[in-house]
């Protein structure tokens, strides 16, 4: 894989950086995220650990406690649609005959699949979450026939926010823990899950800490640092040390260009939006342009959204299971925004807007994204009650051809005009 | 000669199921009765039953457009909320008072939030919590979100449900399904008495009007059709419609009139709704209808873990009732039934089953198309 096309998957280009620390910062960032390319991830399993497949990320934690190589199909759908061939692998999907406005990130995943790119695993655990498209590629991958014969776990993540929805999942989480021990033969070793939860907190705190930086006007980095904060924590095994390491010195760095005043380099920040969606695969083709084209700032995506994580209770394996499905179904973006009442969307939406002192809400409305597609009058009417200006797009995060980028730079420049904010 | 012309019983079905506000809507209203409407077979009628309701689900009939509700959705949502809704918009649901919603699919379980959004005249709105993966502890997680729903119910409508008005609402709904079977059964012979598109009717006027009525209706018309010459189409492909919400009788109608002769189908307001029974009466009602939607009854291709058991009836179809070749129709931007059919096509391709699957909108746009595609189906599926 060139380095060019690591860097585009990645991360979008960054706006910022402190010569030393920043560049240090992205190149071993960059090193640890490439073992989310597509190449790699297919290589993997054949390093002789036992191989969980999953269609959604939930358990993390759980997998490295019991040395299990995991791999998210989602995700390496999404990263095979942002590569530089992505668009003829999602044209190679669309031949396979799938339902024809299903989301192109799992259209890939389905490729991935169905090609048969995939390795055999050793166990299935499929979700119904984050979203009707994900929960498709479940039912995929649980009926795919040559894997008839593989172990399978089915997790019902619920819509609700209450207590009782976290137990719920939490027990589904111990079941699924006794499943993955009979599936793989490999056993839960508490004492390292409860530990890599507490690794898995602190780099959750420093994250938090990060977004507290982030409100800092102007802008004192790049913000999409946040999402891949987000990557290198919770896709990549979690609980590693040197991902601390890394966050730790991005807060670092961060806090001095916050006490020094200073924006983004070559950024005159005017105008700070909500991307309120998944960031694009083509983010890098317009992010950098809104920025220093117009001063627009891109402060928040799904990916790098601003609630604190809630933290693992530790104390034992039931409450890091049960606080474990609370994160899930609460923290973890997609799910926190596509599982839960159009309210639940539009609260965040304009709490962040409100705490990072942002002038306009963004509503990019995936095309695969059936849920937010179901709502946009209720974004709309909330934003314009609380007199945010609100902008519909109707784009393809996975796809660029749908709507170029230079056409939503066009409609944003206009936008952001005829509000009076650029 | 069809059941329009021989049958006052079967016509007034058709008319029940050919318009949304319908007499016996109207007659129910009139004598104080309130009316619950709902979304997706999944959700458990006998609850509404049990609290002195009428259970109408909702469907988009008579629906000419989606202008209003356009503002809500965009064009790649599904286009059966959308039609549903921009009725809701004209006030077409105005008669309900009460409306439940089960998290089913992304854009009905966001149809809640516009429902409410748009401040409709319905007093009562309820979003029901369902399990998406066949289990037993999700029938235990879906017991407890049936008895919040019946709480609702009793506190808003000033209801008592006693698990004995449960399981009398259980055996009257349990009922309607055995006679609904004996309908489908007829249609297992060579030359049924009842087109496809005539038993789409019947099936939905049984979601539009009160059980006992209905119940007594479909008695008669078994009764009717138990002496009624075939229909002519001894020799005609036998064929089977799989799909989501098939309420409408004309895409029956578009295969009935190229030669061919729909005997089932496995659709959200047909075959899939009268498949199974709950009782016989042991113990905890709830939990009765808890383990029937999460364990006997997983048909929505939204529930994981569950699609051999979908695969499974399909095929029973299939063979029991002779089908020829199976018509596969999707809504334009349905995951679930996109992914299910998928599925279904290599299955089928199997099983030796021919398949024709195409996407469609809630009314469909092509007519023309589809008639030539149906044509060119029954060519190859010709006896």
């Amino acid at each position: 894989m060139s380095d060019k096309a690591t860097q585009m998957t990645m991360t979008t280009p960054a706006l910022a950086s402190d010569a030393g620390v920043f560049d240090q910062l992205n190149r071993e960032a960059n090193g640890i995220l490439a073992e989310l390319l597509p190449q790699k991830l297919l290589e993997a399993p054949k390093g002789g650990k036992p191989f969980v497949i999953g269609s959604d990320e939930v358990l993390p934690e759980i997998v490295s406690a019991m040395d299990l190589y995991y791999n998210i199909l989602t995700v390496t759908g999404a990263t095979a649609a942002g590569m530089p061939d992505g668009a003829q692998t999602i044209d190679k999907a669309i031949e396979m005959g799938v339902e024809s406005r299903l989301c192109n990130a799992v259209r890939c995943a389905m490729y991935y699949l169905y090609s048969p790119l995939m390795p055999m695993p050793d166990a299935i655990v499929t979700t119904n979450s984050p979203c009707d498209a994900v929960d498709t590629l479940g039912i995929m991958m649980d009926n795919y026939k040559p894997w008839a014969h593989v172990p399978k776990f089915h997790l019902d993540a619920p819509h609700g926010r209450e207590e009782e929805d976290f137990v719920y999942f939490g027990k589904q989480l111990k079941e699924m823990v006794l499943f993955l021990e009979k599936a793989t033969g490999r056993k839960l070793d508490l004492g390292r899950f409860l530990a890599l939860c507490e690794e898995s907190n602190r780099q959750g705190a420093l994250l938090a800490e990060f977004q507290e930086l982030k409100r800092a006007v102007p802008c004192p980095v790049d913000p999409d640092w946040a999402r891949r904060g987000f990557r290198l924590s919770r896709w990549i095994p979690p609980g590693r040390p040197e991902v601390t390491d890394i966050l730790r010195r991005l807060v670092a760095a961060t806090e001095e260009r916050v006490k020094a005043k200073q924006g983004m380099d070559g950024v005159d920040e005017k105008i700070r939006f909500l991307w309120w969606d998944v960031s694009p695969v083509w983010a890098g083709k317009l992010f950098p342009r809104l920025a220093t084209e117009l001063g627009a700032v891109c402060l928040m995506d799904y990916y790098s959204y601003a609630a604190p994580w809630t933290v693992i209770d530790t104390t034992s394996e039931e409450s890091a299971l049960r606080t474990f499905g609370k994160r899930y179904l609460i923290d973890t973006p997609m799910t926190r925004q596509a599982m839960h009442g159009a309210d639940f969307w539009i609260e965040d939406a304009l709490r962040i807007v409100k705490e990072f002192r942002l002038d306009a809400v963004v509503m990019p409305c995936h095309i695969g994204h059936k849920d937010l597609n179901a709502f946009p009058k209720i974004a709309r009417d909330a934003c314009r009650e609380a007199g945010i200006p609100f902008l519909f797009l109707g784009c393809d995060v996975w796809d660029e051809r749908y709507m170029p980028p230079d056409k939503v730079f066009e409609t944003m420049k206009t936008f952001f005009q005829s509000v009076g904010l650029a | 000669m069809g059941l329009s012309e021989t049958s006052p019983t079967f016509r007034d079905l058709a008319r029940i199921a050919g318009t949304l506000r319908n007499p016996r809507v109207d007659s129910w209203k009139s004598g104080g009765g309130k009316v619950m409407g709902y979304y997706c077979s999944f959700i458990p009628e006998e609850i509404f039953v049990a609290a002195g309701l009428l259970p109408f689900r909702i469907r988009g009939t008579g629906s000419q457009g989606t202008e209003l509700a356009d503002q809500y959705y965009t064009q790649v949502s599904c286009t059966f909320p959308r039609h549903s809704f921009d009725q809701a918009l004209r006030g077409e649901f105005d008669f309900l008072d009460g409306l439940v919603v089960g998290t089913s699919c992304d854009t009905i379980r966001h149809t809640f939030d516009n429902w409410k959004h748009a401040g409709l005249k319905t007093p009562f709105t309820y979003l029901l919590h369902r399990p998406h993966v066949t289990g037993e502890l999700q029938v235990d997680y879906y017991r407890r979100q049936l008895e919040k729903l019946k709480s609702a119910v009793e506190e808003h409508f000033a209801a008592r449900i006693t698990d004995e008005k449960l399981w009398e609402a259980i055996e009257l709904c349990d009922e309607t399904r055995r006679l609904q079977q004996e309908l489908y059964a007829l249609r297992k012979v060579p030359n049924p008495a009842i087109t496809g598109s005539e038993t789409v009717a019947v099936m939905v006027a049984g979601a539009s009007m009160p059980k006992t009525d209905y119940n007594a209706a479909l008695r008669t018309l078994l009764a009717e059709l138990g002496t009624a010459p075939g229909g002519g189409k001894a020799g005609a492909a036998r064929l089977m419609i799989a799909g989501c919400a098939h309420d409408d009788p004309s895409l029956c109608a578009i295969v009935e009139a190229e030669g061919g002769i729909v005997v089932t189908d496995f659709t959200c307001f047909g075959g899939k709704v009268m498949l199974e029974s709950i009782g016989p009466r042991s113990g905890d009602p709830l939990l009765a209808l808890a383990r029937y939607g999460v364990l006997d009854r997983p048909f929505c291709p939204k529930i994981g873990g569950a699609h051999p058991m979908r695969k499974q009836a399909v095929l029973d179809m299939v063979r029991d009732f002779k089908v020829d070749g199976v018509i596969g129709q999707v809504l334009v931007s349905c995951d679930p039934w996109g992914g299910e059919m998928f599925l279904l096509k290599d299955e089928l391709k199997e099983a030796g089953i021919p398949m024709l699957k195409f996407e469609t909108d809630y009314l469909p746009s092509s007519v023309g198309q589809l008639t030539t595609r149906v044509q060119a189906f029954l060519e190859t599926v010709r006896r």
